[in-house]
């Protein structure tokens, strides 16, 4: 299966450039997407969830196996029967049971059994850790719960194409760990799309990725090639933190960072540095930020 | 602290558009009533008088209570919509520099929307006269204190009451939702109350009962002169002050109750969860695998709908507040139609017919905010709780999602349709009332009320899915649907078919159920439903699922669905609408012409100016008409063939005839031929009837004789006309040939001009150019008798009643025959043919003479509950009348019942009708101490048959004080005579009030007897003082008089005709000298009633009654105290008369 994008561009009406000409070629397997607030994640994840006209470009789904052949932009019920999608922030309401409310979805993703159905329900709310709490009022959920409630309608039916919006925010890391697993489970069979700040969970996870930034796809590619591009060029110093200034004027700095009141730095350089830098392993955290510093002032002190 | 959030308050209203949108709507609704002099007052009365203007203060700020709502609610829920209260906390606020602050930076702007109501009223007080809306005299002078006392006595406490209440009900309830439901239920109290507050006398009730003081302060002014109208100020005492501080004691109490129970935890936690789950047995299980489901192909979207139409209906059926709502207005229902209509405190029979007309009157816009308020809630649902993020993404297509909400809201609709029949026929068989006429149920809900709510659910829904906020979709659907609302019931603007949901406008009637009118109503009811659909399936068609979306992006969307069953259904929706539409235009203003209410003053404005000339030229007088009449009211049709005599009884040789049609088709024949014609007057073509040709004829023809005819001299002409209507009309048309029921003059066209079509309202006239009317002007000729031969068919289930004698009934074929005739002495014009399906009851009644009289009575065989007390005034009227002033002349009598259509009684020669809705047919008089107000009634328009019938008056301005003073005069005496004294007080009582109610609006003044010129001189202040001297003189005295008085002037067929003051010479002779003096007092001066002292009319009910004094201007004059607050005089005039009933035009 495969999910092409093909030159995607989105201007609010506020003048937002949440897409610019974005590509983007995606098959089995977990992709990430990486990049700083407002660059465009969700926009781009939303319009292929169906949700967000573009201004132009066009998404296309195929599976040369399975005889798919979507326009996602005009085929929206095509692709809504594949979809599984967990929005970044979304609402429950509160009057209804975690079970109903999951029946329910279920019901409308065509699962019309209603044994399977409730099956299933309860098999989702075992996997996410809602099982004890399955008849608990969405309304009395915690942060957390709710968001694994919304992992769980995220799964039913057995999407083809899942979308997860920072799937992992106010999960405690027993509950990112557990969820991460489960993403992993779903095989080859899916494409999986998963927006994070979490850089580390992007390399662990995910076979592709790519780094958006004010809406243009600064890197696309797999992370261990990532970070191998960086291989002896990454070096690290660390300095008093009132000559920053000077360093930052006279080398390009990815990072730094701020221990027990020493700041060390990152740079990047193709060329051997000496006075004082040693050199240092790339990891995907370096890939990021050589990619966003070229596009916006990364001023992290 | 206090300050700061004072100020943020402020700053924050400041800047929101709704303050200002109230403050404007207010400001421009004030300003255009009193610019366009909308309020009601006396014609003596300035628009803007203190009274006016407290009485416009009171009203709005029961309206002002919307202002009031959405403000004071939204102070402090704001931050728990907005999830403000997550941080709000954490800062150092205190309590009262929150609540306080809050509180009062909103209410000084509910205060400032208050003040729009007298700003505007003195904007409008400049705009009326600047803009020549209103002359300049309609105005008093503008002291700023006129509009700053009632402000700050009536608004302002008022606006502090709704505010504590809608500020204290929120901080308890957490919920905004608590405000919908206690303002509708504020609301609809109010109603209620006010409409118990009519009925009572207690001073103390009606004073301190109401928050808005608006029914005491009706109290107060009720008896008040124009000149204390214009004058004084109504001032906070007695009562009222109390009332007021009453109010703002209340206000102020739970104010401080919400004070002292407010405390930020609970506010911004709310309860916790009462119960906590319990724990559950955990039991590891595996998801099951299926493989894929394949939607296509299946029955999925059929099962998705009625999946989602069911979870939509649940959730609006589990709201608490829908059910709190609407038991509020079932409550309501149910009051009205339990305490149904009434007279006199007499409530009627539960009559179905009742039930729909007052349910098509008063609910629908109470409907409309119901399913407006849950349109809103059902289309934004998932974007208010942010569920649409992940709902949206799931595989039904958006016309499932749409077609679930939409039909869960039809269902809704369904079920509040049914809502009139459910609690009618619950009330009928409580009371016991045994025609519940189902029919008439199934035909208003099916033609009327289910169609209007589907319109409304479709308009609603259409809105909601095109605008994405649902605050702005509420105030766009409810300023659009109250600006038809107040287009249409203002009479501003009535082509209905540019105003959404409306329909010619029908009476459920007992005689002919919804009858012929059935037919274009459901042609309108189908546009307008093809209208709602095509609203919908445009709304759908740009309705974006997901995040907000701009325009563009929504056409993007269009565009895409605009193909294959999409674009076909809209265009065939498209093309049905433009079919109906078109037909409905065909009938309106091509086989019709509408016309505007501007359009019809014109033309009446050019008829006048270009015909009035012809007035007084001489013109014949028909004296003998032989008829042959056909009926088919299966058809509404009616075809006449008439010989007609016409007799010069001028003194000057007549050449032609002015003829006026009246919109009958007709010709005229002289010896078999047609006579030719000339039309003297064209009008331009009305403004929607594009198609019609570019000029029409006016009603009036000119007809030259072949042989003009000489004083003296008279001629024959044949009449051919027919009467039938091609089509329908944008409003009630027909209304004298339903289907059951047909009332004629024989169609036969007048002669002469007509100042009866003049335009009498002097504004009117003025915005048309006209000239000041001459209010003494004489509008109608001299009594005109003449003799008849008729022969009427009907079809066979229908009776034909003519006043004459009846020669001959025969059936042939399927029709009815009647032949009657009318020889000596002749009936005075205008007279009138009365066909329906009749049951009859007949008696036989032996008058005082010995003669054996038949009496019937005709009705509807559902209305038959009082026959027996019909029967009995009827014998007892003919006994006492024929006793008191001589014999009852005319071979029968015959009672008969008439719809709703046509005028509250009528009168012929042997022969009288009342009107089925509030005639007394249906009148509940099982209950020991109720007002046989039938009796009193008819009673009333039995006597017209002596006066009146018997004795036809001049044509002076003053007659009717004969033909109506004398019928109630006389039927008070009957009454006294047969149900003794104490029967009298309650007409008595409502003689003064409708008196009190003409003297006060009447525009030029009080007229003495002799000079009346209104009604409540003529139908209430003559019989009050012939009462009156009645019992100062002998009630035999008075009779004798007016026996004297008819005798002299009975059957004449010649000028001159009695006038007032032949009776008013005929009452001198019978009263003894030194009373002489107080007579002359009430019939030559014009002195109001209220300087009369009068006997018999005690203000007090229950006390003794005083004794009869003489009749003598008080020199200390006191004002009678108020009866009752009722503004109208609730006696002789029906509720509503249909504005479009065609005259009887007759033959003069």
């Amino acid at each position: 299966m495969q999910l092409t994008i093909d030159r995607l561009s989105k201007t609010y009406p506020n003048g937002v450039r949440a897409l610019h000409n974005v590509s983007l070629t995606l098959s089995n397997g977990m992709f990430g997407l990486l990049g700083p607030n407002g660059a465009g994640k969700s926009s781009l994840m939303r319009t292929i969830a169906t949700l967000q006209e573009p201004d132009s470009g066009s998404i296309r789904l195929d599976d040369p196996d399975a005889d798919y052949n979507l326009d996602v932009l005009t085929n929206k019920t095509g692709v809504r029967q594949l979809l599984g999608y967990l929005p970044q922030e979304f609402g429950v309401y509160p009057r209804i049971s975690a079970r109903r409310m999951l029946d329910h979805v279920a019901r409308l993703k065509g699962i019309e059994r209603s044994n399977e159905r409730k099956d299933l329900v309860l098999a989702l709310l075992d996997k996410v850790n809602l099982y004890k709490d399955r008849d608990r009022k969405l309304g009395t959920f915690s942060g957390g719960m709710k968001q694994r409630w919304g992992i769980a309608q995220a799964l039913v039916g057995n999407p083809r194409l899942i979308i997860v919006d920072e799937p992992t925010a106010g999960l405690d890391p027993a509950e990112r760990n557990r969820f991460y697993n489960l993403l992993s489970q779903l095989g080859e069979q899916t494409i999986v799309i998963l927006s994070t700040h979490i850089v580390e969970d992007v390399n662990t996870l995910c076979s592709q990725f790519a780094i958006i930034c004010h809406g243009e796809v600064l890197y696309h590619g797999e992370p261990e090639n990532a970070v191998k591009s960086l291989e002896g060029k990454i070096y690290s110093k660390r300095i008093p933190q009132n000559e920053i200034e000077k360093y930052r004027a006279g080398y390009p700095i990815i990072s730094t960072q701020l221990k027990a009141g020493q700041l060390y730095i990152r740079v990047k350089s193709d060329e051997h540095l000496a006075n004082g830098f040693s050199p240092a392993a790339p990891d995907l955290e370096d890939v990021y930020f050589t990619h966003i510093s070229t596009k916006m002032d990364i001023n992290t002190i | 602290m206090f300050k700061e959030i004072f100020a943020f308050e402020i700053r924050y209203r400041l800047r929101r558009p709704a303050v200002y949108i109230y403050f404007f709507l207010v400001l421009l609704f004030s300003a255009f009533t009193f610019a366009k002099g909308n309020v009601p007052m006396g014609e003596k009365e300035w628009i803007n008088s203190p009274v006016v203007l407290a009485q416009f203060s009171a009203i709005m700020s029961i309206f002002l209570m919307v202002a009031s709502a959405s403000i004071m609610g939204m102070a402090i829920y704001r931050d728990l919509e907005y999830g403000t209260k997550e941080y709000y906390l954490s800062y150092p606020i205190t309590k009262p520099g929150y609540f306080w602050g809050r509180f009062l930076g909103s209410f000084i702007f509910v205060a400032a929307i208050g003040a729009a109501t007298m700003l505007g009223a003195w904007l409008g007080t400049r705009l009326g006269p600047a803009f020549g809306w209103q002359p300049k005299d309609r105005y008093g002078n503008k002291q700023l204190i006129k509009y700053l006392y009632p402000y700050l006595t009536l608004t302002l406490p008022s606006l502090l009451f709704t505010s504590s209440f809608f500020f204290g009900l929120v901080s308890a309830f957490r919920n905004v939702k608590v405000i919908y439901s206690s303002g509708t239920l504020l609301f609809l109290g109010y109603m209620i109350s006010s409409f118990f507050l009519h009925n009572s006398h207690n001073q103390y009730v009606i004073y301190l009962s109401d928050p808005f003081s608006f029914n005491g302060l009706r109290a107060e002014v009720a008896a008040w002169s124009p000149d204390q109208h214009n004058h004084s100020l109504v001032r906070m005492q007695g009562l009222l002050l109390r009332n007021r501080i009453l109010w703002t004691a209340i206000a102020l109490t739970g104010l401080a109750i919400t004070w002292f129970r407010f405390s930020f935890e609970r506010f911004f936690s709310g309860r916790q969860q009462r119960r906590t789950a319990k724990p559950l047995e955990h039991t590891r299980t595996q998801p099951p695998h299926h493989p894929f489901i394949n939607l296509k192909g299946s029955r999925y979207n059929q099962k998705s709908l009625s999946n989602l139409t069911r979870i939509e209906l649940l959730n609006i059926v589990r709201d608490s507040y829908l059910w709190i709502i609407l038991s509020g207005g079932l409550i309501f229902m149910f009051f009205i139609f339990w305490m149904g209509p009434g007279r006199y405190g007499v409530p009627d029979y539960p009559r179905t017919s009742f039930f729909m007309g007052v349910f098509m009157e008063t609910f629908p816009f109470f409907l409309f905010l119901i399913i407006v308020f849950y349109t809103g809630e059902t289309v934004h649902r998932e974007k208010h709780t942010r569920y649409n993020l992940i709902n949206d993404t799931l595989p039904p297509p958006t016309w499932v999602f749409n077609t679930a909400k939409l039909l869960s809201l039809l269902i809704l609709a369904t079920g509040l349709a049914l809502a009139p029949t459910l609690i009618g026929i619950s009330v009928q068989l409580l009371k016991g009332y045994p025609y519940l006429n189902l029919t008439q149920y199934a035909s208003s809900e099916l033609v009327a009320i289910l169609p209007k709510l589907i319109a409304t659910v479709l308009f609603c829904y259409a809105i909601h899915i095109s605008i994405d906020n649902k605050f702005a979709a509420h105030g766009v659907a409810i300023t659009i649907w109250s600006t038809l609302f107040a287009v249409t019931s203002l009479n501003y603007f009535d082509y209905h078919l540019l105003l959404y949901s409306y329909t010619p406008q029908f009476w459920a009637t007992d005689i002919d159920g919804i009858g012929h009118m059935v037919r274009p109503v459901l042609w309108y009811q189908a546009y307008w439903t093809l209208a709602g659909l095509l609203l919908v399936l445009f709304g759908s068609l740009f309705y974006a699922r997901g995040t907000r979306t701009a325009l563009r992006e929504k056409t993007v969307l269009a565009r895409q669905r605009w193909r294959g069953r999409t674009s076909a259904g809209i265009i065939t929706t498209t093309l049905l609408f433009l079919t109906v539409g078109g037909y409905i235009y065909y009938n309106v203003s091509y086989l019709n012409e509408y016309l505007t209410t501007w359009e019809k003053e014109e033309r009446a404005a050019l008829t006048e100016r270009q015909l009035r000339r012809f007035a007084d030229i001489p013109q014949p007088k028909t004296t003998h008409i032989s008829m042959q009449l056909d009926i088919y009211p299966d058809v509404q049709q009616e075809t006449t063939r008439a010989l007609v005599t016409l007799a010069n009884k001028t003194n000057s040789t007549i050449d032609s005839l002015l003829v006026d049609g009246d919109g009958l088709d007709f010709e005229v024949y002289s010896d078999g031929t047609k006579l030719p014609y000339t039309c003297p007057l064209y009008f331009p073509r009305g403004r929607f009837s594009i198609f019609r040709p570019g000029q029409e004829a006016s009603d009036y023809r000119w007809y030259k004789l072949d042989s003009p005819l000489r004083p003296g001299d008279s001629t024959r002409l044949e009449v051919r006309s027919s009467l039938s209507h091609p089509g329908f009309e944008n409003s009630l048309y027909n209304s004298n040939t339903l289907h059951n029921f047909q009332f004629t003059g024989g169609n036969l066209p007048g002669l002469g001009y007509d100042k009866g079509d003049e335009l009498g309202r002097a504004d009117v006239r003025r915005e048309h150019g006209l000239p000041k009317k001459d209010p003494n002007e004489l509008t109608h000729d001299n009594p005109n008798p003449i003799t008849f031969d008729i022969t009427v068919s009907t079809s066979s289930e229908e009776t034909a009643l003519v006043p004459g004698h009846l020669e001959k009934e025969w059936t042939a074929g399927n029709r009815h025959y009647y032949h009657y005739t009318q020889n000596a002495p002749g009936v005075y014009s205008p007279f009138g043919i009365l066909s329906a399906r009749y049951a009859s009851s007949t008696s036989t009644v032996t008058l005082p003479d010995g003669r054996p009289l038949e009496v019937g009575i005709f009705y509807q065989p559902m209305n038959n509950l009082n026959l027996a007390r019909f029967q009995s005034v009827l014998k007892d009227g003919l006994e006492y009348y024929s006793r008191s002033f001589g014999p009852y002349p005319f071979p029968r009598l015959t009672l008969m019942e008439t719809p709703v259509y046509g005028p509250f009684s009528i009168a012929m020669q042997g022969e009288i009708g009342l009107i089925e809705n509030i005639g007394g047919w249906n009148a509940d008089l099982r209950g020991n101490n109720t007002v046989d107000y039938d009796y009193y009634n008819t009673a009333v328009v039995l006597a017209e048959q002596w006066w009146g019938q018997q004795l036809a008056p001049n044509n002076a301005k003053s007659s009717p004080v004969i033909t109506k003073g004398l019928a109630v005069y006389s039927a008070l005496q009957l009454l006294r005579q047969y149900r003794g004294k104490e029967a009298l007080t309650p007409f008595l009582e409502d003689l003064r009030r409708q008196y009190g109610w003409g003297h006060r609006t009447d525009f030029d003044g009080e007229h003495d007897l002799l000079h009346a010129n209104r009604p409540h001189l003529w139908e209430a202040k003559t019989p009050l003082i012939l009462y009156n001297l009645a019992e100062y003189i002998g009630t035999d005295s008075v009779n004798a008089a007016l026996r004297d008085f008819l005798q002299q002037w009975k059957f004449r067929s010649n000028t001159p005709y009695a006038g007032v003051a032949d009776l008013y010479d005929c009452l001198k002779k019978h009263t003894p000298d030194i009373e002489l003096a107080d007579l002359k007092n009430a019939w030559e001066t014009s002195m109001p009633i209220a300087e009369l002292k009068l006997s018999g009319s005690p203000s007090k009910p229950g006390t003794s009654q005083p004794k009869p004094t003489t009749i003598q201007p008080n020199s200390n004059p006191q004002q009678p105290k108020p009866i009752s607050s009722q503004p109208k005089p609730a006696s002789t005039k029906p509720n509503s008369i249909p504005p479009t009933i065609r005259p009887h035009k007759l033959t003069t």
